[in-house]
């Protein structure tokens, strides 16, 4: 609809000459294409064909598709429902002080908020709390409570938290059935189930971790805490990961095992009565008794001992059973992840970068590898991983990565051009 | 990735009646989840390409439209529903724009943003030619260095206009600037555009 009437053709000379326009003029100018393309021939040479070269630039780029689509929409999307939820949450506890509880549902992430605690969350990204920025995996639920200087996470299923630099005062603590950990400043993975902490993985700075059943353990930057080990070999503490020389218990099968555990993984034939007792993972097509048959529990823990004992074929047959078996459990998510891993580990270093296994599995693989002194599957990984994100996180890991010393040349150059 | 019952929910569009923009507007006001998602949903894309448009790159335009989205629900009481959606959607778009598109400008050469806008060969309609698909691109090409050239603000004017395809009363809701200045940005912009059009294709005459 082109706004009044069209300008007469000495009125369009004298503007064209650079007289000036009343906004009513100048609204017919921008709709009506005929008395503006007059005013632009101001020498009297009409550009019909440059002006149409022009327009068909601009229909050009009006068409051009960004890299906005269905996945974009879902995660703003979440982000500002959780956004706004923060919002009204705090405006509520402003006035009641309520409890409010928000599900960040593209993430499979609950938070349950308590007291002053303000998160930011889209699927997959950081969480900022108060003393820490904490990153859930999918399933994981959080509850923060904050108490003054003191902030509590209550913690099921899997995160990561980067804690900042307290001061003198503030404490943060991840709190998982009973269990307990404290830390001043650092960097590390926390998994907890329905029994407390299950792991520990510090990356950065010390951790305290009080364990009902295992007491007071303290850990450095590479140190790893595993509760079914630490229940096993009480005293032995820290469990650090590829620092034990002789696997623990079941001792007798590390050198065998793996290759039953590809056996059963891969192959339809029944393992051998030996390897049936002495593997950790009897064949799914075993005949023995029922009562002799693995649980999903067990081979859950099974499948962790042999991932920290780098049986990593093994690991990842007897963590994807557990998971089929129980692909419900709480710690079903965990075992996923762990197998992920596993297979990282176990891979060619040239195929990593490519796997199709998520980011957590790559992250914990790169840990991994870093502590075995694999720097080239670490780096791999790493690459693999920021590769799979995108937005903030991705933007993030990206810069991180960019001055990251155990890159090669070509891997640094990668996170640099990505890194805005 | 959320669970498909909780993405059934949230993400279903079927299932989701689309309300009037006046009912969106005043559930937007109010924080209705409901109504922020239709928002979300009918101008999201909108202003992804818009933001896209004006130069933001493209790993930046999911954080410029939600900074958009939370803007605008953090001072949705203070929208007062003379414009349309869109337009107050695309105004705060433009500001937050400009700041990211300065900080970057500062960084980085004008030529390198522009080039973050440039559509790919697939942008052109499949329906045409190779060699139509060629002259497309050339021609968006050509555009994009003499868009280059521009003034910030003639810029911006010439896309709100002319790619976006706003009305003068529109651009001016979002730029804030009056019709008449508007239209002296998109004049100039224009002559501006033929005179650089003018120099590579060799059939101009010398400028004086």
């Amino acid at each position: 609809m082109i706004s009044g009437p069209h300008l007469d053709p000495e009125r369009l000379r004298a503007i064209a000459a650079g007289a000036d326009v009343s906004d009513s003029e100048a609204e017919h100018l921008l709709d009506c294409d005929r008395c503006a393309s007059a005013t632009l021939d101001a020498d009297g040479e009409s550009c019909t064909a440059l002006d149409t070269e022009i327009r068909q630039g601009f229909d050009a780029i009006a068409k051009q598709p960004s890299s906005w689509n269905a996945a974009s929409e879902e995660r703003v999307l979440s982000a500002l429902l959780l956004t706004q939820a923060q919002q009204a949450r705090r405006r509520s506890a402003q006035r009641t002080g309520a409890v409010v509880a928000l599900l960040a549902a593209a993430a499979g992430v609950l938070l349950v908020l308590k007291g002053g605690t303000v998160p930011s969350v889209v699927p997959g990204a950081p969480i900022d709390l108060e003393h820490a920025t904490a990153y859930p995996e999918s399933g994981a639920s959080l509850t923060v409570e904050q108490h003054g200087a003191d902030e509590q996470i209550a913690l099921a299923g899997t995160a990561t938290f980067a804690v900042r630099k307290l001061s003198e005062g503030h404490r943060f603590r991840v709190l998982m059935q009973g269990d307990e950990i404290e830390v001043r400043g650092t960097k590390f993975t926390a998994v907890a189930d329905a029994h407390g902490v299950r792991s520990v993985n510090v990356e950065e700075g010390r951790v305290e971790v009080r364990t009902r059943c295992c007491g007071l353990h303290v850990l450095s930057a590479g140190d790893s805490f595993n509760a079914e080990i630490a229940r096993r070999t009480p005293g032995d503490s820290p469990t650090q990961l590829g620092s034990r020389t002789e696997p623990a218990a079941p001792s007798a099968v590390a050198k065998t095992s793996d290759s039953a555990g590809d056996a059963v993984a891969n192959t339809d034939e029944p393992a051998s009565s030996a390897s049936a007792q002495n593997d950790p993972l009897p064949s799914s097509t075993s005949t023995g008794a029922a009562t002799d048959a693995p649980t999903a529990r067990s081979l859950m823990t099974q499948g962790t001992q042999a991932f920290d004992e780098g049986r990593w074929s093994a690991a990842s047959s007897m963590l994807d059973r557990a998971v089929s078996l129980d692909p419900s459990a709480a710690w079903a998510k965990d075992a996923r992840v762990l197998a992920g891993a596993a297979r990282v580990m176990a891979a060619p270093v040239g195929a990593v970068a490519s796997m199709g296994v998520g980011v957590a599995s790559l992250d914990v693989a790169a840990q991994q590898a870093a502590r075995r002194g694999d720097s080239r599957r670490a780096a791999a990984a790493k690459l693999g991983a920021a590769r799979k994100l995108s937005g903030e996180a991705a933007k993030k890991r990206w810069c991180a990565l960019a001055n990251d010393g155990s890159l090669d040349s070509a891997g640094r150059s990668e996170a640099r051009s990505r890194c805005p | 990735m959320a669970p498909p019952k909780l993405r059934a929910v949230l993400f279903a569009r079927e299932s989701v009646a689309v309300p009037q923009e006046s009912d969106l507007v005043d559930g937007f006001i109010r924080g209705d989840r409901n109504a922020i998602s239709s928002v979300f949903r009918a101008h999201g894309s909108a202003v992804a390409g818009f933001v896209a448009r004006l130069g933001v790159h493209r790993d930046d335009i999911e954080d410029l439209v939600q900074s958009t989205f939370a803007e605008a629900i953090r001072v949705a009481p203070s929208f007062r529903a003379e414009s349309s959606l869109r337009t107050w959607l695309l105004s705060i778009a433009l500001n937050l724009s400009r700041a990211y598109i300065r900080g970057r400008i500062r960084a980085r050469k004008g030529s390198e943003l522009i080039e973050q806008t440039l559509p790919d060969i697939d942008v052109f309609d499949r329906s045409e030619s190779p060699e139509g698909e060629l002259a497309s691109a050339q021609r968006v090409d050509r555009l994009r260095r003499a868009l280059d050239e521009l003034p910030e603000l003639q810029r911006e004017a010439l896309l709100l206009c002319e790619i976006e395809d706003l009305s003068a009363k529109e651009v001016s809701e979002i730029t804030g600037a009056p019709p008449s200045t508007i239209w002296r940005r998109v004049h100039d912009a224009k002559v501006s555009l033929r005179k650089i059009f003018r120099v590579p294709s060799g059939t101009s005459r010398e400028q004086p």
